[in-house]
This record gives structure tokens, C-alpha cells and sequence, in this order.
């Protein structure tokens, strides 16, 4: 096959004619809303007086809660969570009003004109005060197996820590925005840049008292989301319904970057308990942990993060006693929220914390203790899921290999011993990443295929393209199932008029569940064309019981390559026999359960294996620190498109990195985001990245992998960006053995990790 | 006046302390121009003024006076083909979300225009200014590296 284009709407973007939400041309009769936040993280409203703004010249409208025509009601799984607060504010810059005017900066003025008289509560901030007060959206959570209390008494080694893991802000390019448009009389056209698009229809339905079908939700497509834009977009989407269907015009909220930093939630910090213990070579026998998480004011998808968390516990490694209990706190921020690996890394972060202690005590090499504690096949998760084609042991090996481990760490010695100043360290990453979501029926996809008589075909599945190129992947499938070039295809919006239901692009599964909707869709086509063109190929003096194949925009009979009928020939032609050309696709991943209360079952369909190795040299004196080098290892199946999923591992390597050593979302003691522009809050920047970066895809053969023998890339590459943290902290060990190092490591944290 | 990609523009009065940004989506239509951050930091929103890579986000038309603009539009052939440098950012896998990318090829492009071979090194020293989300930048510089050696081969 000729090498595929990197991205489908790639020439789009690069001469800047890609559509994003709020690029089109501004509607006749728009209106465009400002936002009155609320001041302080935690109090009872006394009154809300927007009278002044409300005749504000060229103000259409000042709503609040008591504009609401349905349920005042946005929280989704669990109903805790308001449009807009009636008698309690839980967050600092929560929305309490929403300004209508005919431009921004009128609807700006008017916000300043809204006054509220409040008496302040004390707010939560951190996790240990609300998990003390017994502030959770639901009772601890617990994943049990073997005998954990007995196991600890026939341990050589006992090791407790406490570990923490930071927040990080999303910072997708694009903002929250969406465009609402009133379209006939009956529905609301909303253009929302979410990734859950039944989600925002499902929810603005409830707010308004109307049925879902009078909300069409589409998504065009995204300018980067990572979780951020699955439920935290909700909230904007439901406010520009509102104001449309109110107002009858159209209405449309785009965030400033500083009002989508501190009105909206982040990832989750973890606070984590532990207690571990091994035997005297190492071996673990025992592992018990409690996680505790920062979800702000709201449930939103920390009970879900928290889990995901649990079952991530374990890592790569095989506990046969092992205690797992988490508690989801709420406190005054913002609602934490879904972002890349979904309580995965910081899961994970634990148990690898754990691990580098058990090799500091026992003076082992770290990467010996990982390899004999790995899962091996037919190994038990702590959660009852059999394991059945680990590769933690091979991506470790192959990792160690390609970064030449034991030659840098004499190098690493060697460089330490003779510089005083400057010291190296080096750190280790192994990923198992379960795919599938936990919540198990989400784990469905709708694809809808038209071809057209002209023989161009039009795919819309229910997943939503944010820079991942789902849309790419989902051409690739349509266009091996059917034979037509990659060109052939055009893969649209994400619409609930024609994907409805759609789950959430998110956990990694876009591709998986909205590319095997595509390719059943597909396959029913082909199954209709194929006895037409049998039938037309038996006319031209084939043998009508020949198998036809589709190839390359050709149909023709095995065996025998001429004569050759166009793919269109054929369209035409069935389209003339009355023979359907339109096909809808839905797919259930099979097999997944877990029961709450047991702790037990088999949340994933499979695992992502993998691991990274990083070198890095720390300026003691400033604490600056530049990144030798990276090696990772990533396995992925039989890859539908080698390219995009090395850019899928790139970035999401770089945006892990970032999370552990330079991202830190910083509030003051009242709850205030001070963490709010690219000037206070810093992601990487390409002078960031190591200076060598070597990425090897190990193709696997996977028999639980999904659409044609692929695995999920999106989420289980940004755990990889751990291992810099970890070798930052064996660069501080080389000159102070017991430093313990604050997450994230910046500059100052790797200072005062030395005093 | 103004020029942006070859057209003259008067800018009447009332305009004169509208953002250059603005002007571009909202009065030309010109909205491969992003705006990400709004305060001059994330790069999204640079054009070429008289070849130089600036952030519009920063400046009102009044700094532009007489000066000659290009945006992201305006780099592609009059026959709608790509630029060089587009057609490496597209080969070289240097595109996710989309929504850095014009901002980041018009960085690359004020570099190439002045330094026709550049390392690696200068390439993330040019590019400092532009924050991607989603590629983790490797590919970036690949793409720069690769339009380097097409737009001036005999270097």
C-alpha cells in the first residue's frame, strides 16, 4: 500500500482554512455571552442584583438560575452539580450569571454592573482536610485479593511513604467555546467543542424541559481536549442552549484563556498511603494503598478517575496480597476532571515511588527489582483480570537495550564521581495501561457510511477529532475494507443527528470502538456491492462463483486481474438494482464487567504494555535540569497508521514530562487559581524536549487487541514522562541519598529537595 | 495603508486601535490567524510583518502602519498549492489539533527566509515562541529540518 497521508485534514490546517468553532463568519442577530464568576471559592448568596446590567444598552438578556426552565441540573452521573448555583457557591469563579449583548465588550461592561452580596464560608482546599471531614462524593472504594494482613508477617522488608502527585491545567490550545443556533422554531443547533457530544445534548434536554431531538449537538472538530473537553464542557455548551433558546438568536461563549484557567477543573492531585513489603531479594508480597483525590466542588468524573486509579495500582507488577481502598474528597476548587491517563499515572506514580525505595533500601538496581516483580502470563490482577499477553518483561528488556542501561549508569557514576556542580541521574518508566472504559457500557461506537453514485463515500462516526486523526484512522479502516483509496473518503463532524448516543472520545478507545462501528458499516456495504459485481463481472465472461476483491478503487475476480471494473461502475450500477449504499455500523467491545461491591471482574479488553528510560543532568546550584535523553519502548499491536501513533507517544511523552517537572497549578489559601495564562502556568516548550528522542513501536500480536489487530495509543505514552522525574530523582540521590522530591520537580523543588 | 498578502488596505480612523488580530478574523476573514492565550505568549497568533514573525494578538493596526503583512493564507502558491514548508509540515507529521500550526509555519517560515540551513538548535531557539499541545515538537523540527533542504537544495 503507498505510504498514507499523516492526516486527513492535514492541508487544511496548514493553509490555515480548517473551521474551528468560532472561525465561521458571525451571525446576523448574534448574541455573545460574558460571565459574572464568582469571587470566592465558598459562600451562601444573600442576593444576586443584575437589574443595572439588564438595561445596560444593547444587553439582550441577564440569566441566572431562576431563568432555568427545567432542572437547574448539569451533574451527570452523580446529581450534585448546578448550571448555575442558587443558594451556594462551591468554587471560585463559578459561573452565577450569564450576559447576553450584541458584542463582548458590552457584555463585558454590563458583567461589571452585577452585584452580589454573600456571606463567606471557609473553603476546603486540600485533600487531608476533606478527607478528615469525611467530604466524598461516595463511600471508600475497595479491591481486595489474597491475605495482605498475613502476608506483611512473613516479609523480610517493611517500607511505608506517603506519596503526591500534582494537578496539571489542560492548556488545549483552543478554549471552551460554542456557537448555539435556533433553527426553526423546535431546535437549537449547538456547535460545542466537546468531546461527549450525546452528553451536552443530553444534559441541555434536562435544563431546557425538551425533548433530546430538538438538540442537535456537532463537533467539527477540536483544537486539543486531552480530557478536558469531555465533561468540563458541558457547562458551556448547556449555557449557550440556554441563552439560544431563551432569546431565539443565536449565541456564542468562547473563554478567554483566563477565565477557561480558572473557572475550569484540572487533573486530579492524588495523596496516597502506602505500606509495602518484599522479601530479601525484592520480590513483593504485599502492597497496601490508600489514594485519596482533590475532585473540587463537584462529583463530576472523580469516582471514575479514582477507579481507574485503583485498578492502576499494581503497574506492571504482580502483588498477590494487595489492600487497594480510595476515597474521592471534595473540596472548593473548580471540578477536577478527566485529563490524558484518567488516574492512570497517578496511580501508577505510587507504586513506582514504592519501588525506587525498595532499591534505595535493598541497594539494588532499580531496573532488576521492576523485571522480577512483572507479570508474567496467567499472573491475576488485584482485581480478578487474568493476564494474558504481558509485555512488561520484553518493552523492559528491549527498553534497557536501546538505551544501553548498564553502560550509562557506569558513565552516570563515572560523570558524578567528577563533577561537583552538575550531576546525572537516570530513571525508569515500565506502563501497563488497561484499555476499555471502566464504566462498562460506554464501551460502544455508531458509524453511519454513505456512497455516493460518483463513488465518494462520507463516514460520520460518534467520535470527535481532536489532533488525535481518529478521522484519519476511521478513512484508513473504511478504505480497507473497501477497496478505495484513502482519498476517496471524507470522514465529517461528529452530529448526534447522525451518530447518536455517541460515547465520549475519550479512555483511549476512539479509535477502537468508533473504527470496528466503522469497519462493521463497511463490511455491510461490501456485502451489498459484492453480488453486483459479481453479477457485472460474470457479464464480462468471469466465472460468476469467483471471489471478487476490492482493491485500490478496482474490482475485479481472484485469479484473474482483467477485465477490471471501477469501483464507481459498480456503485452506479447497484444504485440502479436498488441495492442500499447507505450502511449503519455499531459495535460493543465484548466482554467486560466488574462488580463494585466484590472489587472483581474484567474492566479492560486489554492492556497497552511499555516502558521508557530517561538520562538527565541537573545544574545543582540553580536547579535547572536539560534531558539527555529518552528512550521508550512502545507496544501497539498491528498499528493502522505507525506515524500517527508515533506522535501519539511523542506528545503525550512530552505532556507527561511537563505534568512532573515544570507544571504546577498554584492556588492561594482562598481558592483562587493564580496558575491562569502561558505566563504563570508553563508547558513545555520545544526547547524542553530531550535533546535525543528515540521512540521504537514494537508491533505485537495481540489476540484480545482491537480493530484490525491495533491498540489504543492516546493515554498509556504519557505515563512514560514519569521516567524524567524518577531520574531527577536519583541526579538529587547521587549527592543525598534519602532526598525525597516534591511532585512537580521544578527548579525549586529539586533546590529544596538538596537543603 | 496595510498590505496583507499582496492586498492594500486604508484603515479608516475608528480602526486604528482595533487588535491586528482581530482585524485579520473579524474584518478580513482571515481566521487561520488563532488566537490561544490573547496575551502574546503562545505563538497561535503570528504573522509575518515585512518577514518577521510576530504575535498579532499584541499589536493595534496603528503599529503597522505601511507595513507588509502575511498570514497563513497567504503563503500558499496563487494556484492554491502548498508552500514548501506546508507541504514538510503535512510529510513530516507535524500536525495534530491544527490550531499552533499556522502560527508555528509562519515562525518556521521567518526563520527559513533569513537562515537557509539551520541546526536543530536554532531551529527550537526560532520556534521558542510557540507552544504546541499535542505533537510534543520532534516533529516540528523534522518538518523545519525537511523544508530547509527543499526550499534551498544547493545550500
Amino acid at each position: 500500500m503507498a505510504k498514507l497521508p499523516y492526516h486527513i485534514n492535514g492541508k487544511l490546517h496548514v493553509s490555515g482554512s480548517s473551521r474551528f468553532i468560532g472561525d465561521e463568519a458571525p451571525l446576523s442577530g448574534m448574541l455573545y455571552a460574558k460571565f459574572f464568576f464568582s469571587p470566592v471559592a465558598h459562600a451562601r448568596i444573600l442576593s444576586l442584583n443584575h437589574s443595572r446590567a439588564k438595561i445596560f444598552p444593547g444587553v439582550h438578556a441577564v440569566l441566572c438560575a431562576q431563568d432555568v426552565p427545567g432542572e437547574n441540573m448539569i451533574g451527570h452521573v452523580i446529581k450534585d452539580e448546578p448550571l448555575f448555583p442558587e443558594s451556594k457557591i462551591m468554587y471560585q469563579h463559578q459561573p452565577l450569571a450569564m450576559v447576553l449583548a450584541e458584542d463582548e465588550s458590552i457584555a463585558e461592561a454590563a458583567v461589571g454592573l452585577i452585584g452580589l452580596e454573600y456571606e463567606e464560608l471557609p473553603p476546603i482546599l486540600e485533600i487531608t482536610e476533606a478527607d478528615e471531614r469525611g467530604e466524598w462524593y461516595i463511600p471508600e472504594r475497595k479491591i481486595e485479593r489474597g491475605d495482605v494482613k498475613g502476608a506483611f508477617k512473613d516479609c523480610a522488608h517493611i517500607l511505608e511513604g506517603s506519596s503526591f502527585s500534582g494537578g496539571q491545567e489542560h492548556f488545549y490550545m483552543e478554549s471552551q467555546r460554542v456557537r448555539a443556533i435556533p433553527v426553526d422554531h423546535d431546535l437549537i443547533h449547538l456547535l460545542c467543542a466537546t468531546q461527549s457530544t450525546m452528553e451536552v445534548q443530553e444534559v441541555a434536554s434536562h435544563v431546557l424541559g425538551i425533548p433530546a431531538h430538538r438538540i442537535a449537538v456537532e463537533v467539527p472538530r477540536l483544537g486539543g481536549a486531552f480530557g478536558g473537553k469531555e465533561r468540563a464542557a458541558t457547562i458551556w455548551g448547556v449555557m449557550a442552549a440556554l441563552g439560544a433558546y431563551l432569546t431565539r438568536r443565536p449565541v456564542q461563549i468562547i473563554l478567554s484563556r483566563d477565565e477557561d484557567m480558572r473557572a475550569t477543573g484540572k487533573r486530579h492531585p492524588f495523596l496516597s498511603n502506602w505500606k509495602i513489603g518484599c522479601d530479601a531479594q525484592g520480590k513483593i508480597r504485599a502492597w497496601d494503598i490508600e489514594l485519596m483525590c482533590n475532585g473540587g466542588a463537584y462529583a463530576d468524573l472523580s469516582v471514575a478517575i479514582l477507579e481507574r486509579a485503583m485498578f492502576h495500582a499494581d503497574n506492571i507488577y504482580h502483588i498477590p496480597n494487595a489492600r487497594i481502598r480510595g476515597r474521592a474528597c471534595r473540596t472548593n476548587l473548580p471540578p477536577n476532571t478527566a485529563f490524558r491517563g484518567f488516574g492512570g499515572p497517578q496511580g501508577i506514580f505510587v507504586i513506582e515511588s514504592a519501588i525506587e525505595k525498595i532499591a534505595r533500601i535493598l541497594g539494588k538496581d532499580p531496573l532488576e527489582i521492576r523485571k522480577i516483580n512483572a507479570y508474567q502470563n496467567g499472573d491475576i490482577a488485584p482485581y480478578g483480570q487474568i493476564i494474558k499477553d504481558s509485555g512488561a518483561t520484553k518493552t523492559l528488556d528491549l527498553v534497557a537495550k536501546n538505551a544501553d542501561y548498564q553502560n550509562s549508569l557506569s558513565e552516570i557514576r563515572k560523570f558524578n564521581k567528577e563533577n561537583r556542580i552538575l550531576k546525572q541521574g537516570m530513571g525508569i518508566m515500565p506502563v501497563k495501561f488497561g484499555i476499555s472504559f471502566t464504566t462498562a457500557f460506554l464501551n460502544q461506537g455508531s458509524a453511519l457510511i454513505w456512497i455516493y453514485i460518483d463513488g465518494s463515500v462520507s463516514v460520520s462516526t460518534g467520535g470527535v477529532e481532536m489532533g488525535q486523526e481518529l478521522n484519519s484512522k476511521v478513512a484508513i479502516v473504511v478504505a480497507k475494507v473497501l477497496g478505495i483509496p484513502f482519498e476517496r473518503i471524507r470522514v465529517e463532524s461528529s452530529h448526534t443527528q447522525r451518530t447518536g448516543n455517541a460515547s465520549p472520545t475519550a479512555a483511549s478507545t476512539g479509535s477502537d470502538i468508533n473504527g470496528n462501528a466503522a469497519r462493521i458499516a463497511a463490511e455491510k456495504l461490501r456485502a451489498n456491492l459484492e453480488p453486483i459485481a459479481a453479477k457485472m463481472l460474470a457479464e464480462q465472461g468471469n466465472s460468476p462463483d469467483a471471489r471478487v476483491i476490492f482493491e485500490n478503487g478496482m474490482v475485479y475476480c481472484a485469479g484473474t486481474e482483467q477485465p477490471k471494473l471501477s469501483f464507481t461502475q459498480v456503485v452506479v450500477r447497484a444504485h440502479q438494482e436498488r441495492v442500499a449504499l447507505g450502511a449503519y455500523g455499531y459495535y460493543a467491545t465484548p466482554d467486560l464487567w466488574f462488580d463494585r461491591e466484590l472489587g472483581e471482574g474484567r474492566p479492560f479488553y486489554y492492556y497497552v504494555y511499555g516502558a521508557a528510560i530517561a538520562r538527565v543532568e541537573l545544574n545543582t546550584l540553580s536547579g535547572e535540569h536539560r534531558i539527555i535523553s529518552t528512550h521508550i519502548v512502545h507496544e501497539n499491536g498491528k498499528s493502522l497508521h505507525q506515524e500517527i501513533d508515533m506522535g501519539q507517544v511523542t506528545g503525550a511523552f512530552v505532556q507527561g514530562m511537563g505534568w512532573c517537572t515544570m507544571e504546577e497549578v498554584v492556588a492561594d489559601n482562598k481558592g483562587r487559581y493564580l496558575s491562569a495564562n502561558p505566563s504563570t502556568y508553563k508547558i513545555p516548550g520545544i526547547r524542553d524536549i530531550p535533546e535525543k528522542l528515540d521512540i521504537q513501536l514494537v508491533e505485537s500480536d495481540s489476540s484480545e487487541a482491537s480493530v484490525f489487530g491495533s491498540k489504543a495509543t492516546g493515554e498509556p505514552p504519557l505515563i512514560y514522562g514519569m521516567a524524567v522525574f524518577f531520574a531527577l530523582q536519583d541526579a538529587i540521590r547521587s549527592v543525598k541519598p534519602e532526598a525525597e522530591l516534591r511532585f512537580p520537580a521544578t527548579p525549586e523543588a529539586l533546590i529544596s529537595a538538596l537543603q | 495603508m496595510i498590505t496583507v498578502n499582496g492586498i492594500h488596505y486604508e484603515i479608516p480612523e475608528e480602526l486604528h486601535a482595533k487588535k491586528l488580530s482581530d482585524w485579520l478574523r473579524e474584518d478580513l476573514m482571515l481566521t487561520g490567524t488563532k488566537v490561544g492565550c490573547d496575551i502574546g505568549v503562545c505563538g497561535s497568533c503570528t504573522v509575518l510583518i515585512n518577514d518577521e514573525a510576530k504575535r498579532s494578538c499584541k499589536l493595534k493596526l496603528n503599529d503597522v502602519d505601511n507595513s507588509n503583512i502575511t498570514t497563513i493564507e497567504g503563503i500558499c502558491a496563487p494556484d492554491g498549492g502548498l508552500h514548501p514548508l506546508q507541504q514538510a509540515f503535512m510529510d513530516a507529521g507535524a500536525i495534530q489539533c491544527g490550531f499552533c500550526t499556522p502560527g508555528m509555519v509562519l515562525s518556521a517560515l521567518a526563520l527559513l527566509l533569513k537562515n537557509h540551513r539551520p541546526t536543530r538548535g536554532e531551529i527550537r531557539l526560532a520556534l521558542k515562541g510557540n507552544l504546541c499541545r499535542c505533537t510534543g515538537y520532534q516533529q516540528i523540527i523534522d518538518a523545519v529540518e525537511l523544508a530547509a533542504g527543499i526550499m534551498y537544495p544547493n545550500k
